[in-house]
């Protein structure tokens, strides 16, 4: 039993529990007996009743019971809680005593074992006198007993057996332990703790009945009842009356007087009765009462010191006190209770330590006061089991006799013996480290560092210097972080006392390496004694620490010097700046032959001088990473001698010293230094960084090696501050380019002089040029259309005559190089769109490789010991380069490419921008044979094509030919007999026109393509020609037609054919022709020629379809003349052929016909047919061919026409006049009226002379014309022209025949008199008497 | 009446920090920076929907035996902590306040000085000399 008061003893601290005794039980030798017992007694879950069962031995002997006071009306009690009670109630004295027997129902020696059982009763019964402890029997028997009432004999025995034995038929349990045992013995539990719950209640009551007596003197006997009542209360789980108990137990404390002498113990139990009143409050979910409570509690006590020479006790008391409620408080939190980062045990534990820290600290003044005059030797010559002597029945209670002087003396004596066995340093580290648990879950990271700095310095005063060490230097690096620079000057010296004292080199070092930065809080003085200690380090002598030079630490410091390995890394990113600096490349670029010059500009952050050497810089090319050592060093007084002397540079270059390998860096002085290397050694297209600095400090026999990352960022409002004078008006190249050497020049001959047009081959003549003394091979040149382009513009090497393949990209190889030397590469670019073009050329060429060779200047690092540093996390981070610093953009870029060991391929991209000029403007509309514009043309019909041409070209033009190649639906015709003739050169913003007559054979619906065309060929083998004749042949009647105009379909917007082309880009097959392109009003007209066709060209070369696409005529030629089309023979990628001569693509068709569709092209063909229903049919290609004014080049431009819905006419007219009319000569003119109808047709014609007088007449003047389907009528009238000029001629009227033909009314009329509008001729010029004619 | 008045940064770094006991400065920047930890806990949002208080002033942070220690945090997340005697029961929590308040509004006019870079200690004579007073009690 420990004489320390303040300790709770542990009976107050468990939960108190009924206690049931079971004897009889022979656990040992029994099996059936230790299942019995292991069932009632182990695995006590949470869910069954809190009951603690106590196996109680034969014979054993229970406390007797003290024979009862019959009045208290004298009695004074020495104390007010005795130590045993708790203990006896707990554990000792069990509520119900339980007596197990073998006894089976049936057993034949019954009588017997009665008899024996009724003498164990017995005997337990008088051991228990005076006591209310209730007994029970049970009987174990094998086999489970039958209902009551069946088996008599047991029913009997029972009975014999109670009476035997003295005790209540509800006394007596049988329990069959063959099965089912642990259900029996649950509810043999239950009843047994009924049976102890009434033992509890009656021994409450007996209390109760005990205070009644009391008076009002009997304070302390009133708290030991009122205590007494609340700990039967809490055993009978009853927390709520016992929370009562308890509190009127503490409420009665108070109204004691406090002197010196009581003190201990109304503070003893008022701790007991606090530590139960905040279990309760915890258990009936009152945290903030029970914290609350707790805070009043302490607040009330913390003054009552009792003994000023036992105040250490006191402390004692109030640590206990806090960590008792915060082991309460982490428990209730277990149990579910939510803390908060404010309200949390950490903070009690916390104070505890605190506490226990006074304690000792107390402790040690106490001691120190009394011992000091004293002979020292006493108090050791105490024996220790003298403290056994002071021991009294009574919490809290000295076996001292009050009042006598020295017997207090020799007490306090004793105790403060006691308290130097105690262990408050671990106590201290203990609590402290059971506080850290705790701010850990709530998120306190700084107290728990404030406690980590407390435990270290316990540790520190207990001497163990090695966990100080361990701890402060974890610390640091918290602190470090957090600048506070107090804190951190102060943790960090602490651990320098501690390495120092552990004679750890190496936290030695580094500790006094960071104290020399003057961001640490020293005096100049202290860092001389720092770097002085640092140097004995060095030197291989223990430090002088505040002549603090212990032989043992000398001991241990020279123990310590020769297992360190020197050099020592230090990483000076870790640790608090002592050196500031910058870093750059001289260039940002650098050629491959260059010298790369590293310059390093060092300020030292301390006041006291640091000596350095082999100071170097560790470069990066991103794979490898090679050590350069400095090499030139120079001194400045400020940094603007650093400017000064980097502007003038040929000075510096003689000013600057070599690099003196011991370099004493002095405080107020920057130092550069110099770092050269050849470029050579590295790979070209790669980027050099410094990725760290190292220099070494210390002699030879101890040296370490300090090293920084090169990694440099400008703090944050730089500009404002003055005095930091380092950063500003820095150009800092962070990266070094080693540009590569591309050895080729290429040089193109686009002059201005020559524009380039729409629809024109254009050449390109590149020169590639070698002026290197190096031999080249594979260069090659690679020109492709960008794929905006593509299908717009083509390329192309060949030029024969007929066709040409197109590419969107050629390579051209010119194979080797040899030195200076040079070749050229022609090629043409061919566009069908007025656009600036933007070709991508890439020259390449392989060379051999130049290895790198590592000069003697610098060594490369092994990969792997690329040091050992730089696999830490901290290292590879530093290694990212911060975003600021991203690669630079090098133009023009090379890329590099390594074919194999020895050998490399270069690329260079560039790009080569040509201007594209229009060549013509193109536009085409249709007319009536009147000259009005076409809105719609009639089968049959003739009808005017006319097109107007403006040259657009910058450059003067001959145009040798313009023709139009129409479709096979449509018949063409010349519109005048003059001949066209194109001899002429052509300016810009001339203007041509060129009329065509055309009539369509079929209309819209009985169109022929090029798909029915190939159907009916195939089918029926009829001859191409005579087939559409003969299929056609009930709708093909040469029809005269008086014309009307219409439009072509020329216009079409240019935003939709962008969309059209972007679409179509990925549709269109490799092997697309394209012919055309119509800058000016956007049509184009591809041929797609299938140069992969595998039928033979004779047989199978019928079809060409001109698809045409609102953007682009694509023609999907299914089959061209392979030989033909194959005979490119250059290498590209997408082989294409364009027609140069839209004719001749037409020949190269076989069956020499232009089928034009509007179709979709890459759409199915089901697609295209609906397209084709739907939209108008494309008329014709018209093709312009010209060339450049004193060129041979010919090109051909070339425009689609759209057409026009052909509708079925009610009639054709067509009206002929002789070419030539003459005064007074007679004339015919001739009406021909065709029926294109299946129907007969009854008309009547009408011819009005009324108004004109110009002509005499003769002919039918009204006339019923019946015509039959499909036939033909003429009209025919004589004129006579009287005057000259131009004469309306007699108006010819037709009406249906209402009479024949009752079906037609007037809105026939309508339409038929507009069809004779359209087609007959109002007026004719009539010329004057021929000369002769007049004689 | 206050023991200690620190301002410290928006990365946790003291920007200034005064005593009234020089022998237990180092006590208090201990504690000043532990109290760090319930300011940062404070200012954490309460949840995402609710919008930051406007109340700058974060009460109590935490007490010890000896002392009270109150923080307030300003907009720029620049905290302030003001430590306070324990014994000193007459302070009253308004008083804290009004503190935090003067304090706020001269560290304001510290900072509105043109030669002060923000972030770097506040060494200004003028602003050290009138926190003195709110330490004192008659600002």
């Amino acid at each position: 039993m420990s004489v320390d008061a303040t300790v709770l003893p542990s009976e107050l601290l468990v939960a108190p529990q009924p206690l049931i005794g079971l004897c009889g039980l022979d656990t040992k030798h029994n099996l059936v007996h230790k299942a019995i017992w292991d069932a009632f007694s182990a695995n006590r879950k949470t869910d069954r009743a809190s009951v603690q069962f106590k196996l109680l031995p034969l014979g054993y002997e229970f406390p007797v019971a003290k024979p009862k006071r019959a009045s208290y009306e004298w009695y004074q009690p020495k104390g007010i809680l005795k130590r045993n009670w708790m203990l006896k109630h707990l554990h000792v004295l069990p509520a119900v005593v339980v007596l197990f027997q073998d006894m089976e129902r049936n057993d034949p020696q019954w009588s017997e074992k009665q008899v024996q059982c009724a003498s164990a009763m017995q005997s337990l019964k008088s051991a228990l006198q005076e006591r209310n402890t209730r007994l029970c029997l049970v009987l174990l028997q094998k086999s489970s007993p039958l209902p009551p009432g069946e088996d008599l004999l047991a029913s009997e025995r029972a009975a014999s057996l109670t009476t035997a034995c003295g005790i209540n038929n509800k006394m007596l349990f049988i329990l069959p332990h063959s099965e089912h045992l642990m259900g029996y013995t649950l509810r043999l539990e239950s009843a047994f703790l009924d049976m102890a719950q009434s033992y509890y209640a009656l021994m409450s009551k007996r209390v109760r009945a005990h205070r009644d007596q009391l008076t009002v003197a009997h304070t302390s006997l009133k708290i030991r009842h009122q205590f007494k009542l609340g700990f039967i209360a809490e055993i009978r789980q009853d927390f709520s009356t016992g929370l009562k108990h308890y509190t009127q137990a503490y409420g009665t404390l108070e109204e004691i007087r406090i002197t010196d002498t009581n003190c201990l113990e109304i503070k003893t139990i008022a701790g007991f009765l606090n530590y139960k009143l905040c279990r309760l409050m915890f258990k009936l979910k009152q945290p903030r009462d029970a914290i609350n409570y707790f805070t009043t509690h302490i607040e009330k006590y913390k003054n009552r010191i009792g003994f000023k020479d036992l105040i250490f006790e006191h402390y004692a008391w109030l640590s206990t006190q806090h960590s008792m409620f915060a082991d309460l408080f982490c428990e209730a939190i277990k149990n579910g209770l939510p803390a908060l980062q404010t309200q949390n045990p950490g903070i009690y534990y916390n104070k505890a330590a605190e506490f226990t820290m006074k304690r000792k600290e107390a402790f040690l003044q106490s001691s120190a006061m009394l011992l000091s005059p004293t002979d020292p030797t006493t108090p050791t010559g105490m024996p220790n089991n003298n403290t056994m002597t002071l021991y009294t029945e009574y919490f809290g209670i000295r076996a001292v006799k009050t009042g006598d002087p020295i017997s207090e003396q020799q007490t306090n004596t004793l105790i403060r013996e006691n308290e130097k066995l105690f262990n408050h340093s671990n106590a201290i580290i203990n609590l402290l480290s059971l506080a850290r648990a705790q701010f850990k879950i709530y998120k306190c990271p700084r107290f728990r560092n404030k406690l980590a700095i407390d435990m270290a310095e316990e540790y520190f005063k207990h001497g163990d210097h090695a966990n100080a060490l361990t701890l402060y230097s974890v610390m640091l690096t918290d602190y470090r972080r957090e600048h506070w620079s107090a804190i951190f000057s102060d943790v960090l010296l602490k651990t320098l006392r501690c390495a120092f004292l552990m004679a750890s080199i190496t936290d030695f070092i580094s500790c006094s390496i960071e104290a020399l930065s003057l961001r640490v809080n020293c005096e100049q003085k202290e860092r001389i004694i720092v770097l002085e200690n640092l140097w004995k380090v060095f030197k291989g002598a223990a430090p002088i620490s505040q002549g603090q030079s212990a032989p043992e630490i000398i001991e241990r410091w020279e123990n310590a010097f020769p297992a360190i390995k020197s050099p020592i890394p230090i990483d000076m990113d870790k640790l608090t700046k002592l050196i500031e600096m910058y870093i750059s490349f001289e260039h940002l670029e650098l050629k491959n032959d260059d010298t790369i010059n590293v310059q390093l500009v060092i300020k030292l952050l301390t006041d006291v001088p640091i000596k350095i050497h082999h100071c170097a810089i560790i470069l990066t090319d991103g794979a490898r990473f090679f050590k350069i050592p400095a090499s030139r060093c120079k001194s400045f007084r400020s940094l603007l001698e650093v400017f000064e002397s980097r502007k003038n540079k040929q000075q510096q270059e003689i000013q600057s010293q070599h690099f003196d390998p011991n370099l004493k860096l002095e405080p107020d002085l920057y130092y550069e230094l110099h770092f050269y290397t050849e470029a050579y050694q590295f790979l070209e297209n790669t980027q050099l960084r410094v990725t760290r600095i190292e220099a070494q400090m210390g002699s030879e026999k101890l040296a370490i090696q300090l090293t920084k990352s090169a990694f440099f960022t400008r703090n944050p409002f730089r500009h404002y501050t003055r005095r930091r004078d380092l950063d500003d008006n820095i150009e800092i190249n962070p990266l070094c380019y080693i540009t590569p050497t591309f050895h080729l020049s290429t040089q193109c001959n686009l002059g201005k002089e020559t524009q380039m047009l729409v629809n024109e081959y254009y050449p390109i003549a590149t020169t590639i040029n070698n002026p290197y003394n190096v031999f080249l091979q594979n260069v090659s040149l690679n020109i492709s259309v960008p794929s905006s382009l593509r299908n717009q513009v083509f390329l192309t090497t060949d030029l024969s005559p007929g066709r040409q393949k197109l590419h969107s990209q050629i390579q051209i190889d010119t194979g080797e190089l040899s030195m200076q030397s040079s070749n050229s590469a022609l090629y043409y670019v061919f566009s069908l769109v007025e656009t600036p073009i933007a070709l991508l050329q890439k020259t390449s060429y392989v060379i051999d490789i130049q290895r790198p060779k590592t000069a003697s200047t610098m060594t490369q690092l092994e990969s792997g010991s690329a040091n050992s540093a730089e696999s830490s996390p901290e290292n590879i981070r530093n290694f990212i380069p911060p975003t600021d610093i991203r690669p630079l953009t090098v133009s023009p870029p090379v890329q590099i490419e390594f074919l194999d060991e020895s050998r490399l391929r270069k690329t260079r991209e560039d790009t080569i921008n040509i201007e594209c000029a229009l060549d013509f403007r193109f536009s085409a509309r249709f007319y009536t044979l009147s000259k009005r514009p076409l809105t719609k043309v009639y089968r049959g019909e003739n009808f005017l094509l006319r097109a107007n041409i403006e040259v657009r070209s910058p450059v003067d033009i001959d145009i040798l030919e313009t023709y139009f190649i129409c479709d096979h639906n449509l018949v063409q015709s010349t519109y005048s007999f003059k001949r066209k003739k194109f001899t002429q050169t052509y300016r810009s913003r001339d203007k041509l026109e060129d009329v065509i007559t055309l009539r369509t054979n079929a209309a819209s619906n009985d169109w022929i393509t090029s798909k029915d065309f190939e159907r009916t060929k195939s089918g029926d083998g009829i001859q191409s020609e005579l087939f559409s004749r003969s299929r056609h042949a009930r709708k093909l009647n040469a029809i005269k037609n008086m014309a009307r105009d219409g439009v072509v379909g020329d216009a079409i917007d240019v935003a939709a054919s962008a969309h059209m082309n972007k679409h179509l880009m990925g549709k269109i097959p490799n092997n697309m022709t394209i012919i055309n392109n119509n800058a000016g009003s956007a049509n184009s007209l591809l041929l797609a020629a299938n140069s992969h066709s595998s039928m033979t060209a004779s047989s199978s070369s019928f079809d060409e379809k001109f698809n045409s696409t609102q953007a682009g005529t694509v023609t999907d030629g299914d089959n061209v003349d392979t030989s033909l089309a194959n005979t490119a023979s250059v290498r590209a990628l997408n082989p294409r052929v364009v027609f140069n001569k839209a004719i001749e693509a037409i020949q190269a068709t076989g069956h020499c016909r232009g089928f034009f569709k509007r179709i979709v092209t890459t759409e199915p063909e089901t697609q295209a047919i609906t397209a084709h229903q739907q939209q108008q049919p494309n008329f014709g290609v018209y093709c312009i061919r010209w060339r450049r004014s004193g060129h041979k080049e010919e090109n051909e431009s070339k425009f689609l026409i759209h057409g026009l819905d052909i509708e079925e006419p009610p009639l054709n007219i067509y009206c002929t006049i002789e070419e030539k009319m003459f005064v007074k000569m007679p004339m015919t003119y001739k009406v021909v009226l065709r029926n294109p109808t299946s129907n007969v047709l009854h008309l009547v014609a009408t011819l009005s002379i009324s108004i004109a007088d110009n002509f005499i007449c003769s002919g039918h003047k009204q006339l019923d014309i019946s015509i039959y389907a499909y036939s033909e009528k003429e009209l025919v009238y004589n004129l006579y022209p009287l005057c000259v000029g131009w004469v309306n001629l007699p108006e010819l009227t037709l009406e249906y025949n209402t009479k024949a033909d009752p079906s037609k009314n007037d809105s026939h009329n309508t339409v038929l008199s507009e069809l004779v509008q359209r087609s007959i001729p109002k007026k004719v010029f009539v010329l004057p008497p021929l000369k002769q004619q007049l004689k | 009446m206050a023991v200690c008045i620190s301002i410290i940064g928006k990365d946790n770094a003291p920007l200034y920090l005064t005593t009234t006991d020089l022998d237990k400065e180092l006590e208090l920047q201990y504690r000043v920076h532990a109290a760090l930890d319930v300011v940062e806990e404070k200012c954490q949002p309460v949840s995402k929907g609710t919008p930051d208080s406007k109340e700058l002033y974060l009460g109590l942070l935490y007490s010890t035996e000896t002392h009270k220690i109150y923080g307030f945090v300003t907009n720029t997340k620049i905290k302030f902590v003001i430590v306070v005697d324990s014994g000193n029961i007459a302070l009253r929590e308004n008083e804290v306040r009004a503190m935090f308040r003067n304090l706020h509004m001269l560290y304001t006019d510290a900072v509105c000085n043109p030669f002060y870079a923000p972030g770097e200690p506040l060494t200004s004579v003028k602003f050290d000399r009138a926190v003195q007073k709110i330490m004192g009690g008659n600002a």
